[in-house]
């Protein structure tokens, strides 16, 4: 099974109160801070931790309160020096023994939360023992479900740890579900610092499976995080774990960055125990050793050496050793070192760490060619081939992991960029169509403006024609009324003037002769009375004369009560007999018929006759139908609208008013 | 018996009144407009009123208008040079008694008042004659004796027109040519067969 040891973030859970710093949860606002009573502190206070007294202190104490029946008081005690031990990475198995025995006893006894927190250390203890089942059984039954602050904070933490628990259990697939919920639940809590520890978990798993750029990317974005929340011992963890990648895919800014980690290593004066200074000693020495500075390495190694076993962690380790071997490499074998490296072959193995193996075999060849040993060296070259091939291998995977996403990538960017080509292609399309419909609706409508136009004109002309033809009219009218009133009447005064002296009946006569040519004459300019006797009758009577001395058959259809007023009746007269005399002078009609209807809301003349008919457009504007042209003046007067239609089979003029109430 | 007399025309109306007066008739009041003369009616109640149309503040067919509306006694004599049967039709219409034309007043009044005091209606000879104009049973041409609208049927039947088509080419219903056509075959006398009428237009129209 392959393990790769990750430097983890710790949980600063609870912790504030003793810093007097921390983080804002700004949803959840934190529970009051735990105040730690005189015993707490002591346990808590790193200075104590690697007393010889600092487990008796704590026994006697908890032991007490236990006597004492303070069974929570007892369980808060015991949380604190796990946490405390788990803060400063040291793994006791008498406090672990000890929280099991206590879980044991009171489960059913202490609230959620106090039993969550044994748990998580308890998953802690696991973890740190490399024993991921265990782990991961306690952190999964630590997990509190709760909304609370504490609660939130709490299972993203153990959200985190289960991360890396089933990652080493090569579940990658569980290890990405976790951080997810732990990116979650921190988000939730607004924990830029845990943030950036998660994704630093991330880029371990990418790192797991070799991919390069995936993993490089997540500790970029873990460690802007990082440095975005400030807090130290963050962007410590997240370096610690750049630097790894970073020396796993051989980045070019390797060295650089074991700088600017080493001036956040010195600032964070709070927390340099010997863990942090083993690692940090371990990168330092990596570097020395890259830049030649042999003895400044050794020195640096020497200085950690006799540290590792108390710090009695893998990664630690892990990282020492790595310094130490590419120091052999360059330095020669020490015979000190060769049986750590040999013992070291099966884990490296079973980790597939070939980039540590490579640097074993090289040392131990080295080693064995020293001691004239050629059967141990021929073996370690040929072992140092595997490796270094397994070593290739797993780059080009990596590389070709690299080179399928650029090309997946690319494949998307060109699917993106054909569907964009499309949808603009699309876009234009509907632009070009908007544009023609634009235009059909701008032409539809400068077509009409045109017409428009057009009529108005057309219309302008009509009525000046019309106005000019009425004031002619009216002029042939005086002039008729005039031949009238001298060819009879002055004239047949005249002749009554001679015969005067003649028979008196003969002079009778002659006088009716001249009271029935006046009658005439005011008969044709108006009818008679026409405001005493109505619409109807002098209609009728009308009729009677064009009948008789036309031949013109005309029947009517009269439904009228007289709503009009007497000057609007006059004009209806005036477009009948108008309408009559077209009839009569252009129709050839045998009939015509004249109706007045009245229904509630309008009134509506209709002469209708069964003449040959003509062009009304064309003979409206042909400057030479005075007669239509009345007509429809006439009903604009009185607030009607007429409309002439006309056939083959005949001509009808309607004429609708709508009388104003 | 008496009698008011209005005219708006003073030259008339003394006239007027010298002429009813020789026939020996007691004129009562007279005056120039139609409003006094209403309220001379109205307050006098004379047993008939001579009246011009055309005066100023009511003309005499509004005069007589009231009359009839109020149920007054005063009977009613238009004299008038209305010619214009639509006038004479409204008068008859408001129940005047008499109709009689100034031109005509000479020779006429006297049997005017007479018929009127008799209880009968008088109308100008000349004003009966307008309003006969077609359809005279009397005259010698078998022709005239039919109305306007009789001859243009026949005229249309001449043409061997169907009753169908006439009316349609009339505007009328064909039940009103049906009418028609039974009435001239009855106003001519034509003998009782088929195609009768038709035989007759054609033979008309023909020659």
């Amino acid at each position: 099974m392959k393990h790769l040891f990750f430097f983890l973030c710790f949980s600063l859970f609870l912790v504030a109160c003793l810093s007097d710093g921390g983080k804002q949860g700004l949803e959840y606002p934190k529970a009051e801070p735990e105040t730690l009573d005189f015993y707490g502190k002591y346990l808590f206070d790193a200075k104590n931790i690697e007393k010889d007294e600092y487990k008796t202190f704590f026994f006697d104490r908890y032991n007490n309160l236990l006597r004492q029946n303070k069974i929570d008081s007892a369980g808060q005690l015991l949380g604190i020096i796990g946490r405390a031990l788990n803060y400063n990475s040291i793994n006791d198995s008498v406090i672990n023994s000890t929280s099991f025995a206590y879980l044991k006893q009171y489960e059913n006894k202490i609230s959620k939360n106090r039993r969550s927190e044994i748990l998580y250390n308890l998953g802690n203890y696991y973890y740190y023992s490399n024993a991921y089942d265990s782990s991961i059984y306690y952190f999964n039954k630590a997990l509190t479900h709760t909304q609370t602050y504490a609660g939130l904070n709490r299972d993203g933490m153990i959200n985190y740890y289960l991360l890396f628990s089933t990652l080493n259990n090569g579940g990658q697939d569980s290890s990405i579900k976790f951080a997810h919920k732990s990116l979650k639940l921190f988000e939730k809590l607004k924990d830029t610092s845990m943030l950036g520890a998660v994704y630093s978990g991330i880029a371990c798993i990418y790192n797991f499976q070799y991919n390069y750029s995936k993993a490089i990317r997540y500790e970029d974005k873990a460690y802007d995080l990082a440095k975005k929340s400030g807090d130290t011992s963050t962007i410590m963890v997240v370096s610690y774990n750049k630097i790894n990648s970073y020396n796993t895919f051989g980045h070019p800014n390797l060295l650089p960055f074991i700088d600017s980690t080493y001036r956040y290593y010195k600032v964070w004066s709070e927390r340099n125990f010997t863990k942090n200074q083993v690692e940090m000693y371990s990168w330092l020495a990596l570097k020395a050793v890259r830049e030649n500075k042999m003895v400044m390495a050794k020195r640096l190694l020497d200085e950690i050496k006799p540290k590792i076993v108390k710090v009695g962690d893998n990664v630690s380790e892990n990282y020492y050793l790595n310094a130490l071997a590419e120091y052999d490499v360059k330095a020669g074998a020490n015979p000190e070192n060769v049986k750590i490296y040999r013992d070291k072959i099966a884990e490296k193995i079973e980790n597939e760490d070939y980039l540590s193996l490579s640097l074993y075999y090289d040392i131990l060849h080295d080693y064995a060619l020293k001691n004239n040993d050629y059967k141990s060296a021929h073996q370690y070259l040929k072992d140092a081939e595997v490796a270094n091939d397994s070593l290739v291998s797993i780059f080009t995977r990596s590389k070709v992991l690299e080179y399928e996403e650029k090309y997946q990538t690319e494949k998307k960017e060109q699917e993106i960029a054909l569907q964009k080509s499309d949808l603009a292609r699309k876009n234009s399309y509907i632009a070009l169509l908007a544009a023609l419909i634009g235009a059909l609706v701008l032409a539809s409508f400068a077509y009409y403006l045109w017409n428009r136009q057009k009529k108005l004109k057309q219309e302008k002309e009509n009525s000046m024609t019309f106005t000019k033809q009425l004031l002619q009219n009216t002029e042939e009218e005086r002039k008729r009324i005039a031949g009238d009133l001298h060819d009879s009447i002055s004239h047949e005064l005249l002749n009554l003037k001679t015969i005067f002296t003649q028979d008196i009946s003969v002079v009778n006569s002659k006088i009716d002769t001249i009271i029935n040519d006046i009658r005439g004459i005011s008969r044709n300019l108006h009818p008679v009375m026409f405001d005493k006797i109505g619409l109807v009758p002098n209609v009728e009577q009308l009729l009677e004369r064009v009948q008789s001395q036309n031949n013109l058959f005309v029947t009517t259809e009269i439904n009228y009560g007289g709503s009009l007023s007497s000057a609007d009746e006059l004009q209806i007269y005036r477009i009948i007999q108008e309408a009559l005399t077209n009839i009569i002078k252009y129709a050839n009609a045998h009939a015509a018929k004249i109706a007045i209807l009245e229904q509630s809301s309008k009134i509506t003349i209709e002469i209708k006759d069964n003449g040959k008919g003509f062009d009304v457009k064309e003979t409206l504007n042909s400057g030479k139908s005075f007669g239509l042209h009345n007509i429809i003046e006439r009903s604009r007067v009185i607030g009607g609208e007429a409309t002439i239609v006309s056939s083959t089979e005949g001509t009808t003029i309607t004429i609708e008013i709508t009388p104003k109430s | 018996m008496r009698i008011l007399i209005a005219d708006d025309h003073p030259f008339t109306l003394m006239g007027t009144k010298a002429f009813v007066e020789s026939l020996k008739f007691h004129v009562e009041d007279i005056c120039s407009n139609g409003i006094t003369a209403l309220n001379l009616i109205k307050s006098h109640k004379p047993d008939l009123a001579i009246l011009d149309i055309n005066m100023p503040g009511m003309d005499g067919l509004e005069v007589l208008e009231k009359i009839t509306a109020q149920k007054l006694k005063t009977k009613v004599i238009l004299l008038t040079m209305h010619k214009e049967t639509t006038i004479f039709r409204r008068a008859n219409q408001l129940g005047v008694s008499g109709y009689i034309l100034k031109e005509n007043a000479q020779e006429e009044l006297a049997f005017c008042l007479e018929a009127v005091i008799n209880g009968d209606k008088y109308i100008s000879k000349n004003i009966s004659a307008e309003l006969q104009i077609t359809g005279s049973e009397e005259s010698d041409n078998q022709l005239d004796r039919l109305t306007f609208s009789e001859k243009k049927i026949l005229e249309l039947v001449a043409q061997q027109k169907t009753s169908k088509q006439i009316a349609e080419l009339l505007f009328i219903s064909e039940k009103t040519v049906e009418g028609h056509r039974t009435n001239i075959i009855q106003k001519l006398g034509l003998p009782k067969e088929k195609n009768t009428l038709l035989i007759w237009a054609m033979k008309q129209f023909s020659g």
